[in-house]
């Protein structure tokens, strides 16, 4: 004890001592020289005079110019401005319990007043009723695709146009796809609007999702069942998963020139391949503000309904080499309805899908890591109260 | 500690490691990105011409394709693309959709139509695209109905449309009852109007031989209840729609009887009784013409609204010295107060969602419309001006409608309307003033 407070009052002291006379020892009687440059003064006018004689920048050179902003957003419409005058003593909507003497009938000027109104007599217009009035009745569905109207037997008794059943030949009713599943929250999508002039192995099925080599319901990604928050009842979840898996399995079948050498397994495990195929690497984060920079900008949550704009939706999003959108598919929400969801997604859907319509801007050689992403998109900065 | 807790508890250790690094690998095998920034703004839209199918039809075919477009842009939510963009028309109802076409001039919805006329009656049908993924919307529809009834078919496309796309419910097919205002305002005429909500199709109720006052449609919409002057003091009228007959709802001598409202269930009707200088809320069951006093306070209270269940009604009163807004239970009890922010408040009325209470607000020289919930939170004001009163809800509680009365001895009542998130404010378009709007529910 005694040793240790002796060597920390030798060492206090000692610092003491440098503060008090440690100068006397680095104290140096001359300052340090400062360097002076030397500069020049010219007058304005001979400024004048040399940029004059300097040789001129050519004006044509490629400059850099901004980058254009994104969409504008449009902000809530501001209140509107009325002067600043004294208002009125508020005055309630219903008549007060004391109300002052009301104009009698007899005090009322029987003429019509002076705004005319549609009709020129003051008498009143008895309102149709119910029976007599126009009531739009919802007749025929009629079918959500354009096709034949010898294929329509839902508005069959509606009078079929000529130009209907003589179509002109670049105007070929398409027939209708088979639904597949409309309920569920998978969209498989055409990568191109103009699928007559694209090469048929980078499509999607257009005609059937059943392709021959359908894998066995056994052989589905485990993860396939587990969209069921999107699809309460267990018994559609089976249903959805298998036509899920059908449809993922035409995908594949669709992409195969491109993914030939990727396996069920290799899918599973997202980033992983096969034995020869090296793992991808992982995006970095310049690559993934470079995906939200375009996609983002379409994602335009201005029509949904105020319910929908609180719901946060996660959806599995699978790209083809050629960084065309294979598929979109909701895989949880939160925040809302499955209806309002389903708003949300589609929303979401919409903007991935434009937004990929140029291409996603990802690293070729990175395909293994986002040929399948999971995007969420949480509308907790705009939405709508 | 034994050798086995100890045994157990490191390979619990272990496993908890292992995990702990095995779940950023496996979190790396699918990219997770997140979007927390969403534009808001109008979806653009084309709504070319409905197909003509017959020569009688073109007109129609093209008045619909008008009404639908302005129904929907009006909402602020969609924006029409002018039809001088297109690229492609739509030559025949059944024709594929050229989305290509669609896609370049940044369409998002397409929407076609077919018009057919025949022997007085219109047929009219509809298709909705998704132009993005190049699909349909859901099923095609039709309406069928007489060629005067056009405009209804019209608003019931946009409602469809509005409805498939947006995920709120429909607004566009339904009626605004209100006062139609004339004359001098020191000596201002009134009487009841009826237009279709965006203001075309006036017919008038009543003549201008006594003022009137806040009418408020039934639940189906077949009747009316209104106050009236007729015999010089404020009374409870109920007219029905179908041939405007009208009679007194409960005659109370010695009473004044204002502020009516329909329950949901069309049977019962809340509103304020002054008796001896004094006004509380009653109900009266229109069938039995039981009447039950629901409120015993000296202070006033009055304008009543019922929430979208029937089990509470929300109201004005001033029995804290301010004129704020409570919400009791339908058969009367201890009211709980919903308004405490600075000035007063009133007119307030429950949304059909339930999940918001309308009002007017008025605080420092200024009148406010305004919604908050029902537990007291979320307040938000969404109009300000120099008169802002009596809000009124769109059946799909999106929208609200109310009277905007201008300054100075030549201002008068118009009407606004005003979507719930404070966009779109926009007047409403009446052959003169107006005032006291209330908005039907979805017509059938």
């Amino acid at each position: 004890m005694n040793k240790g407070l002796l060597i920390s009052g030798l060492g206090h002291l000692g610092l003491v001592l440098w503060a008090l006379l440690g100068g006397w020892f680095t104290w140096t009687s001359d300052p340090p020289a400062i360097p002076v440059a030397q500069v020049s003064l010219i007058s304005t006018s001979e400024f004048d005079a040399m940029m004059a004689a300097a040789p001129k920048v050519d004006e044509t050179a490629p400059t850099p110019t901004p980058q254009p902003a994104a969409t504008p957003v449009v902000k809530p419409q501001p209140k509107p401005a009325t002067p600043a005058k004294p208002a009125p003593t508020p005055t309630p909507a219903e008549p007060l319990p004391t109300p002052d003497p009301a104009p009698t009938p007899d005090q009322t000027p029987p003429e019509a007043p002076p705004v005319a109104p549609p009709s020129d007599t003051p008498q009143p217009i008895p309102v149709q009723p119910s029976d007599q009035a126009p009531a739009p009745d919802t007749a025929a569905r009629i079918a959500s695709t354009p096709v034949e109207a010898t294929d329509q037997p839902n508005i069959a008794d509606v009078a079929t146009p000529a130009q209907s059943d003589t179509p002109s030949p670049d105007s070929q009713p398409v027939p209708e796809e088979p639904a597949a599943s409309p309920e569920k929250t998978v969209t498989a999508v055409t990568p191109d609007a103009k699928p007559a002039t694209q090469a048929a192995p980078q499509l999607a099925p257009t005609s059937s999702p059943r392709p021959p080599a359908r894998p066995k319901p056994s052989e589905t990604p485990p993860e396939d069942t587990q969209t069921a928050e999107a699809t309460p009842d267990p018994t559609a979840t089976d249903t959805a998963a298998a036509d899920q898996a059908a449809i993922e399995a035409a995908l594949a079948d669709a992409t195969a020139p491109d993914t030939a050498a990727t396996t069920p397994e290799a899918s599973q495990t997202g980033s992983g391949g096969t034995g020869d195929q090296p793992i991808g690497a992982a995006l970095n984060s310049g690559e993934i503000d470079n995906l939200r920079q375009i996609i983002g900008p379409f994602w335009n949550i201005g029509s949904l309904s105020t319910e929908a704009t609180r719901v946060t939706v996660t959806m599995r999003v699978q790209v083809s080499q050629d960084q065309k959108i294979l598929s979109v598919e909701m895989v949880e929400f939160t925040g809302g309805t499955a209806e309002a969801a389903q708003q949300a997604f589609e929303a979401a859907r919409r903007a991935v899908i434009r937004g990929a319509s140029k291409g996603l801007g990802l690293p070729p050689d990175k395909y293994d890591t986002w040929k399948s992403m999971l995007f969420t998109f949480d509308t907790s900065q705009g939405r709508l109260r | 500690m034994t050798l086995s807790q100890s045994l157990t508890r490191l390979l619990a250790l272990g496993a908890l490691c292992l995990g702990l690094t095995a779940a950023p690998l496996a979190a790396q095998t699918e990219p997770h990105i997140t979007f927390s920034d969403p534009v808001i703004e109008p979806m653009p839209y084309a709504v070319p011409d409905f197909v003509a199918e017959n020569g009688g039809a073109s007109q129609a075919a093209r008045d619909i394709a008008r009404v639908v477009a302005d129904d929907l842009t009006g909402t602020g939510l969609f924006r029409e693309i002018p039809a001088a963009a297109y690229i492609s028309g739509i030559s025949s109802f059944d024709a594929p959709v050229a989305y290509a076409d669609w896609q370049a001039i940044n369409a998002q919805v397409l929407i076609t139509g077919a018009v057919q006329a025949s022997g007085g009656s219109l047929s009219v049908k509809f298709r909705l695209f998704d132009v993005a993924s190049g699909q349909p919307l859901g099923e095609g529809l039709q309406f069928n109905g007489p060629e005067s009834g056009w405009r209804r078919m019209a608003h019931k496309v946009a409602d469809a449309a509005y409805s498939r796309i947006t995920g709120e419910g429909p607004y566009f097919d339904s009626r605004v009852v209100f006062v139609s205002e004339s004359g001098p305002k020191d000596a201002r005429q009134k009487r009841l109007a009826v237009m279709d909500y965006d203001g075309a199709n006036v017919q008038y109720l009543t003549d201008s031989a006594s003022i009137v006052l806040a009418p408020r449609f039934s639940p189906n919409g077949d009747r009316i209840l209104f106050t009236s002057y007729a015999t010089g003091f404020p009374r409870i009228y109920v007219m029905n729609t179908a041939d405007l007959s009208t009679r007194v709802l409960d005659e109370q001598p010695g009473s004044m009887t204002f502020a009516p409202r329909f329950a949901p269930d069309g049977r019962t009707v809340v509103f304020s009784l002054e008796r001896d200088g004094n006004s509380d809320l009653y109900t009266l069951d229109i069938d039995s013409g039981a009447l039950t006093q629901l409120t015993n306070s000296p202070s006033i209270e009055t304008a009543p609204s019922f929430s979208p269940d029937g089990s509470q009604i929300v109201f004005e009163s001033d029995r804290s010295g301010a004129q704020q807004i409570y919400v009791m239970p339908a058969s009367g009890g201890e009211p709980t107060r919903v308004s405490s922010g600075k000035g007063r408040y009133g007119t307030p009325v429950w949304s059909p969602r339930g999940d918001l209470i309308a009002f007017t607000k008025m605080a420092d020289g200024r009148f406010y419309i305004g919604v908050i919930r029902s537990d007291s939170t979320e307040e938000r004001l969404l109009t300000a001006s120099f008169l802002d009163e009596g809000p009124t809800w769109a059946p799909n509680g999106r929208v609200l409608m109310f009277t905007r009365e201008s300054e100075g001895a030549s201002g008068s009542a118009t009407l606004f309307s005003v979507d719930v998130s404070g966009r779109n404010l926009h007047q409403v378009t009446t052959p003169g003033p107006a005032s006291d709007p209330a908005w039907s529910p979805l017509l059938p």
